[in-house]
């Protein structure tokens, strides 16, 4: 799947942008803060519907306008071609359009896909748990859509038993039989989404796991052993739904005393984690920064393979000014993946760190202050 | 320029409605004043009747300008089936059907501890007293496929079930004389848990 073309109104600070790329290689070379990024971040929210980078939505509005659009055509070899746009304003909901039909947000999830690897990354080997959900909510949404609403059920339902929990103790802890059976009723709720969640996760990580070692043992030229491990809240001995729903509903009577005295839901999908370890230590406390960069390279090396095994096509790769962090051996690696006939637009302030081969092989475009110009093609 | 008071004020009013922003409540405003003077006052009668005259029926809690509403009252209707629904626009639409010949109970909302609603907020009491009665064999519960209203469906199962009570649910699932190939991946996937033996 590539992009043919790629437009932007108002977004970031764009004005206006008309781009059609190259289906290879796109390199994109310019100084800080001319709007490198905020071209990854278009194609990036018409694959996910979220913008690379925290904050609100509005900020994705150029500063001044009312509106933004984004959209883009994409050619796909499995599927029929389409386009997806999504219409931003600071007073209305983003409106997204696929083959210009309105959908809600979710459903614009998974039209294409996109592997992206940006110094925020690191952050999944190195931050929080939070981090990590995030970052398999993001990627499982994009394989699979019913995951999303599965997600969304679960937020809903949590927050609603958290609620109730905090009531109850609020109350004084008087727990008459009928508000035990309330409780109950939101714990079928919680069982119910969050059995569909674990389930997608512990699939996704034991798909990505073999992909993963393979990627992590080239990357190190078979010195180092890379390990992934789904680290749910609760265990079961086999991953069907319903034995994991079976699961979940008994560990919750399990901890019902606590979670009333504590007012909150103590087990579950929001406490789940993704475990990486290299050569059996865990890259988060106990590898070099090396390792971890190297970590997350087979990390995304396997999102690579996992798309291309489940779509039958390699998804659009983005690399967001990394290329300067990394040696040789694995700027290589990494590009390796781009030239399998991937799609790829690699951002850099400079274009002395690629090797000569590739720099012949691509589309080169210079960014200056919200203004792109194509340098040269292949 | 500000609009005058009295019409500034009935604006305001108007805006307090659902659905009703600004723009539209401008307009309202606008048509209230040009109408003739007796129709403007039917409508400010009317508005007062229904705060006066509509209250809910003591049985079913469906709004009536009696004591019982005429679905309670009406002896051909069967007694021993119950439909469960939040709200009395859901008690319209089964109506609307003419299919139904049972009972309702109108529970006047769902339960969402997040906006502070619990069994005490609802008309959960008094389902329960009803059916101590001894006369109901099937409650059929008809809340809307939301997080809350499923929550809502299977506490009340729990309270009715060890009565001894029949409870089933409205399927969750393909619209009638919809396209598989147009419904949504939710109504789909439900379609599937919910489907039977044929």
């Amino acid at each position: 799947m590539y992009l043919t073309h790629l437009q932007l109104k108002n977004f970031r600070n764009y004005e206006c942008l008309h781009l059609e790329p190259d289906a290879g290689l796109n390199l994109i070379t310019g100084e800080n803060a001319q709007g490198k990024t905020n071209l990854l971040e278009a194609i990036y929210l018409l694959a996910t519907g979220r913008p690379l980078r925290a904050g609100r939505e509005e900020e994705l509005i150029r500063w001044g306008a009312e509106d933004a659009t984004v959209y883009a055509h994409i050619h796909r070899e499995r599927s029929l071609e389409v386009q997806v746009q999504i219409d931003l304003s600071r007073t209305q909901p983003r409106v997204v359009r696929v083959d210009g039909q309105t959908y809600r947000a979710a459903l614009a999830l998974g039209q294409f896909n996109v592997v992206v690897f940006s110094a925020m990354d690191m952050e999944i080997v190195r931050g929080q748990p939070a981090d990590r959900r995030r970052y398999l909510d993001l990627e499982i949404s994009m394989l699979s859509p019913t995951y999303v609403r599965a997600l969304a059920g679960y937020r809903r339902a949590l927050e609603q038993r958290n609620r109730l929990l905090k009531s109850i103790r609020e109350s004084g802890g008087a727990i008459t039989p009928s508000t035990i059976e309330l409780l109950e009723a939101w714990d079928e709720q919680l069982v119910r989404y969050g059995s569909g969640v674990m389930v997608a996760r512990e699939r996704f990580i034991s798909a990505l796991r073999p992909l993963a070692r393979q990627a992590h043992s080239e990357l190190s030229e078979g010195r180092e052993e890379l390990d992934i491990r789904y680290a749910p809240s609760i265990e079961w001995v086999s991953p069907e739904r319903e034995q994991v729903a079976e699961c979940f509903r008994q560990h919750i009577q399990r901890v019902r005393e606590e979670e009333l005295r504590r007012g909150s839901t103590l087990i579950g999908p929001q406490r789940d984690d993704l475990l990486l370890f290299v050569d059996g230590k865990e890259a988060r406390t106990y590898a070099s920064q090396g390792q971890q960069r190297t970590a997350m390279l087979s990390l995304k090396r396997a999102e690579f393979e996992l798309t291309l095994q489940e779509r039958q096509e390699p998804p659009i790769v983005l690399l967001d000014d990394v290329m300067s962090d990394l040696d040789d051996l694995r700027r290589t690696q990494l590009l390796r993946m781009t030239l399998r006939g991937a799609q790829a637009f690699i951002t850099a302030t400079s274009a002395e760190t690629f090797p000569q081969e590739i720099l012949a092989a691509s589309r080169m475009y210079r960014v200056q202050d919200g203004q792109i110009q194509l340098v040269s093609r292949p | 320029m500000e609009y005058a008071r009295p019409l500034a004020k009935l604006i305001r009013e108007l805006e307090k409605m659902p659905g009703v922003g600004p723009k539209s409540a401008q307009r309202m405003a606008f048509h209230i004043l040009r109408m003739p003077e007796e129709e403007a006052r039917t409508l400010a009668e009317a508005i007062l009747e229904v705060k006066e005259r509509i209250t809910t029926c003591k049985q079913c809690f469906n709004f009536t300008d009696e004591e019982v509403c005429p679905i309670c009252r009406n002896p051909s209707r069967d007694a021993s089936v119950l439909c469960v629904v939040a709200d009395v626009r859901d008690l319209m639409a089964i109506e609307r059907t003419q299919e139904y010949r049972g009972l309702y109970h109108v529970l006047q909302g769902v339960i969402s501890p997040m906006d502070g609603v619990g069994a005490e907020q609802l008309r959960v009491r008094e389902l329960l007293q009803r059916l101590q009665s001894g006369h109901v064999k099937e409650v059929i519960i008809a809340m809307n496929p939301t997080i809350e209203g499923d929550a809502t469906a299977l506490y009340l199962s729990r309270l009715i079930k060890p009565l001894g009570i029949r409870v089933t649910q409205l399927a969750h699932g393909m619209p009638v004389g919809g396209d598989l190939d147009y419904a949504d991946q939710a109504t789909l996937i439900s379609a599937l848990e919910w489907r039977r033996e044929l």
